[in-house]
């Protein structure tokens, strides 16, 4: 064995300083972007007296949203969905649902609940679309601002398309029938359209974990803390990636990812663009990755924006199954847009995208979990052959995971000083387990998962998730199909 | 390329990592606990002050008087409170209610805080000042919203120029419609929404801004118009129709869409054809019009329209042929 | 004529609004904060007038009028709409409301019409 040695020691020499280098940069990265993210709230928050969010809901010039809900088989839920998206605050929206070939009942309730008669207006065919329409319903005499397409199986991204080809506000959102919206989701989200109609084409909001949250009629009344360990990781990791994260990349101007949950777009950028690309796995990553194309390769002068204000709610996986399907999936996802669009990486015509976002997406999201997985088995390997001295093996991973905690417990430092959702003192213990266990096991796993995910990206295997229609999901629970697809 | 550091120095980041980590918890913990407390406090101070807020709101006349010499009696803390929650109600009430409310205000010192913020350096201060000054309407209040609405900072003017929306007095209308310029800074929704607010007063003057020379300024008075119903307005906009920008167009048909004029038919018709976002607004602008005037004009797109036009004006799908 | 009014909003501010004026008319108030509450209390009976804003969350004010009246319930509502949001007058009316009234609000024009409805 000692030729094993000898190479480990070889390894570890070459490796050793890259691989430090690499895990310090990573965490600081992350470190700043939290910091960017802290001074971007404290400005937010100290103008909560007049941003006027009052008045803009009582405005008639606030443009137009229409909302796409897809629906697959959503037969228990689509009637309160469908009611409270119409019942969200804003003053000029109207909803369009389509059915994605349902094999439940779905069609069924959304006749029965709304009195619905055909609409036989033409249809603008701008957007590429596959599947057919079967029939368009509207509401008898406009009594509610709703539209129902009714046509054969596509999958999600081709439902979205359809009914975007038919939205006729300024804007439209896409938002899942099971997810679960603030009252407020519209304004906050058409909020920096308002502000700057000429340059902002797209914007997101927050994305947050509802598992054991009291909901009623389709809204939350009561915020908890979930009561399962692996959910409480993910509101950490939402905290961490999702709010502050993006809001650093929106404040810097780079942002590249909004929640597939609940974007926002301008309708006549999104037609130009062409709509969602129903082959793209990680289609929303996708569509906002285009869009920065369009804007840089255009050399236009258009921004996308996050907004800090929670927009939706999701259910998180609670079982390791449905939670890696969802993590090999976004990382199959996040690899084939990434090398989908690798022109733009280190490329000076795409702005900060080129030279900051896509970097750190490809340094420390993609490659994040490779780096992780190799050096721990090459650790463990080296452990057992005697080229890794214990004590220092031990010391390396307490300063590393240490480093990690510190980072993660400064974003939960900036939630408690901005929005602190969840009050009680027992959440706040919750939460600081969860960051120690993220630690370990948790992410080890989400490690192997992510790289799992790369590969079949990268052998391009289609066995496991098939074409990307809905119905590939369904065999499995139902909040594992909304998982899959709510990234977060 | 020698080993990693030595394990000294690992122990010693180790140890600085770990002393951070505990420094930041007992931030957290300290932090928690501080604004608990600052909580708990407000809900003391809440349920002594509350009532007297309410009941100010209800007061006669014999009354208030009274009512604002306890307010005054008040420890500066409490007042502070009263001003705040005053402020607040300020939002949800109008009519007599609102008049006591802003009495009660006053009476809590808070209107000499607000004007002197309004020439404080910072201009999150000055902006918090003009959206009170809306709220509570002082004597002078119009005078330092018109000055606050040329305030070197946009976010200010933004809040100044909304706050306006609550006067309507000429000069408020003239400054808002003034805001609408394209280099105003100030967002159009915000400007145009302030107009819809002091409704009928700014309608002649905002039937006179559609002649503006400034692009922005058409744009926002034909987007107001028809909500306000601007007497006057309609010949005007069915000329705004082909205005040499095409965001007032767009405006322009949206308004003609509540307040229809037939000399538009020939316009709405032409731009209809030409298709686009612009030919759908016309389509749709058409469809709203009485059908004694637009029958031809739907025929015509019913003929010769690009389905997304076809589908604004409400025309059915063209069977196969 | 004096009246048991039920009044029910999420915000505290206009609850308490609302209830002090018309407490200050010789009316009895009950509120509650959110729909289901609401349709609860609502239920029981009794009422001379509901108050009842429309946007909550949870049920709508909007679902609890739809219930109360799908009961065969004909107790006048009284709807508080926010200003700008025209829809929910029109659906409203639909679900069987006998007035609205716009936020913000003037009290005193609110106790006009609930001394209307109560006749």
């Amino acid at each position: 064995m000692t030729w094993l040695h000898d190479a480990l020691e070889a390894v570890f020499a070459v490796l050793a300083w890259p691989s430090a280098i690499y895990f310090l940069l990573s965490n600081t990265a992350l470190l700043v972007l939290i910091l960017i993210a802290a001074r971007h709230f404290a400005r937010y928050l100290r103008r909560s007296e007049h941003r006027g969010d009052d008045a803009m809901a009582a405005s008639p010039l606030s443009l137009g949203v229409s909302v796409i809900v897809p629906a697959y088989n959503e037969a228990a839920v689509i009637r309160t969905s469908v009611r409270s998206v119409l019942d969200l605050r804003y003053p000029d929206h109207e909803v369009i649902v389509v059915n994605d070939g349902s094999a439940d009942d779905t069609m069924r309730v959304l006749l029965e609940e709304f009195d619905l008669v055909e609409d036989d207006r033409d249809i603008p065919g701008r957007v590429p679309v596959r599947g057919t329409i079967r029939r368009v319903w509207r509401s008898r005499g406009g009594a509610v601002p709703l539209t129902v397409v009714d046509k054969e199986n596509s999958g999600r991204s081709d439902s979205v398309n359809v009914g975007l080809d038919l939205a006729a506000k300024e804007l439209v959102v896409m938002v899942d029938a099971d997810s679960i919206l603030e009252p407020d989701a519209l304004l906050s989200v058409s909020k920096p359209f308002a502000d700057d109609p000429e340059r902002v084409v797209a914007t997101g909001g927050v994305v947050r974990i509802v598992n054991n949250s009291r909901v009623q009629g389709g809204r939350i009344t009561e915020i908890r803390m979930p009561r399962q360990l692996i959910a409480r990781i993910q509101v950490v990791e939402y905290l961490r990636a999702f709010l502050l994260g993006r809001t650093a990349w929106s404040d810097l101007q780079a942002l590249i990812l909004i929640s597939g949950a609940f974007g926002m777009f301008r309708r006549d950028v999104l037609i130009e663009v062409g709509g969602l690309d129903p082959d793209s796995i990680g289609e929303d990553f996708e569509l906002v990755m285009r869009i920065q194309r369009w804007i840089h390769e255009g050399r236009r002068d258009a921004r996308v924006e996050f907004v800090a204000e929670p927009v939706s709610w999701t259910e998180a996986p609670s079982t390791l199954r449905v939670l890696a399907r969802q993590r090999r999936r976004w990382h199959r996802g996040l690899w084939e847009v990434l090398w989908g669009y690798r022109r733009a990486l280190l490329n000076p015509r795409y702005g900060r995208v080129g030279m900051l976002a896509l970097p750190y997406y490809w340094l420390f999201e993609l490659l994040a979990p490779l780096i992780e997985v190799v050096g721990i088995v090459l650790v463990v390997l080296g452990l057992a052959v005697g080229a890794v001295d214990p004590g220092m093996a031990l010391l390396l991973l307490l300063v590393s995971y240490g480093y990690g905690a510190l980072v993660t417990l400064a974003a939960v430092i900036v939630e408690e000083a901005s929005f602190h959702r969840y009050e009680r003192w027992r959440d706040l213990g919750a939460t600081l387990w969860a960051i120690v266990a993220e630690n370990l096991g948790y992410r080890q796993l989400t490690a192997i998962w992510r790289l799992q995910g790369w590969w079949a990206g990268i052998a391009g295997t289609q066995q496991v998730w098939g074409e990307m229609t809905r119905t590939g999901f369904a065999e499995a629970d139902a909040s594992g199909q909304r998982q899959a697809d709510g990234r977060g | 390329m020698s080993p990693l550091p030595a394990p000294a120095v690992l122990q010693a980041v180790l140890l600085a990592t770990s002393a951070v980590v505990v420094l930041m918890l007992i931030a957290l913990i300290a932090q928690r606990t501080l604004r608990r407390r600052h909580d708990r406090r407000d809900v003391r101070l809440d349920a002594r002050l509350r009532p007297l807020v309410l009941e100010a709101t209800i007061a006669e006349d014999d009354e208030i008087d009274a009512l604002l010499d306890r307010v005054r009696a008040l420890s500066a803390p409490e007042r502070a409170h009263v001003g705040r929650s005053a402020s607040l109600m300020l939002r949800d009430v109008t009519g007599e209610a609102a008049d006591r409310l802003r009495a009660v205000a006053d009476a809590s010192g808070l209107v000499p805080r607000v004007i002197a913020a309004v020439a404080d350096r910072d201009p999150v201060r000055r902006a918090d000042a003009a959206e009170a000054l809306g709220l509570l309407a002082p004597a002078g209040a119009l005078e330092l919203l018109q000055a606050l609405a040329d305030d070197r900072s946009p976010e200010v003017r933004t809040v100044a120029v909304r706050a306006l929306g609550a006067f309507d007095d000429p000069a408020a209308v003239d400054r808002v419609i003034a805001a609408l310029a394209l280099d105003s800074g100030i967002p159009i929704s915000v400007a145009a929404s302030a107009l819809v607010q002091q409704g009928a007063a700014a309608g002649e003057r905002v039937r006179d801004a559609l002649d503006h020379p400034d692009a922005g300024v058409r744009r926002g008075a034909a987007r107001v118009a028809g909500l306000i119903q601007a007497p006057g307005a309609g010949a005007p906009l069915a000329r705004l129709i082909d205005d040499e920008h095409e965001a007032v167009g767009a405006a322009a048909m949206r308004s003609l869409e509540r307040l229809p004029v037939r000399e538009a038919v020939p316009s709405l018709l032409a731009t209809a054809l030409a298709g686009g976002s612009a030919g759908e607004a016309a389509a749709r602008t058409l469809a709203a019009m009485p059908a004694a005037w637009s029958a031809d004009a739907l025929a015509a797109i019913g003929a010769k329209g690009e389905p997304g036009v076809r589908r604004a004006a409400g025309l059915p799908r063209r069977t196969a042929a | 004529m004096s009246g048991r009014i039920l009044v029910v909003d999420d915000d505290r501010d206009i609850r308490d609004l609302v209830a002090i004026k018309l407490e200050s008319a010789g009316h009895e108030i009950v509120t509650r904060e959110d729909g289901s509450q609401a349709l609860e209390a609502a239920v029981e009976g009794g009422w001379d007038v509901i108050v009842l804003d429309v946007m909550m969350p949870g049920m709508s004010g909007i679902d609890v009028l739809r219930a109360l009246r799908d009961r065969g319930d004909e107790t006048p509502v009284i709807l508080l709409t926010a200003r700008g949001q025209e829809k929910d007058i029109e659906a409203g009316f639909a679900a069987g409301a006998d007035q609205y009234v716009t936020k913000p609000f003037s009290p005193r024009a609110l106790l006009a019409r609930v001394t209307a409805a109560i006749g």
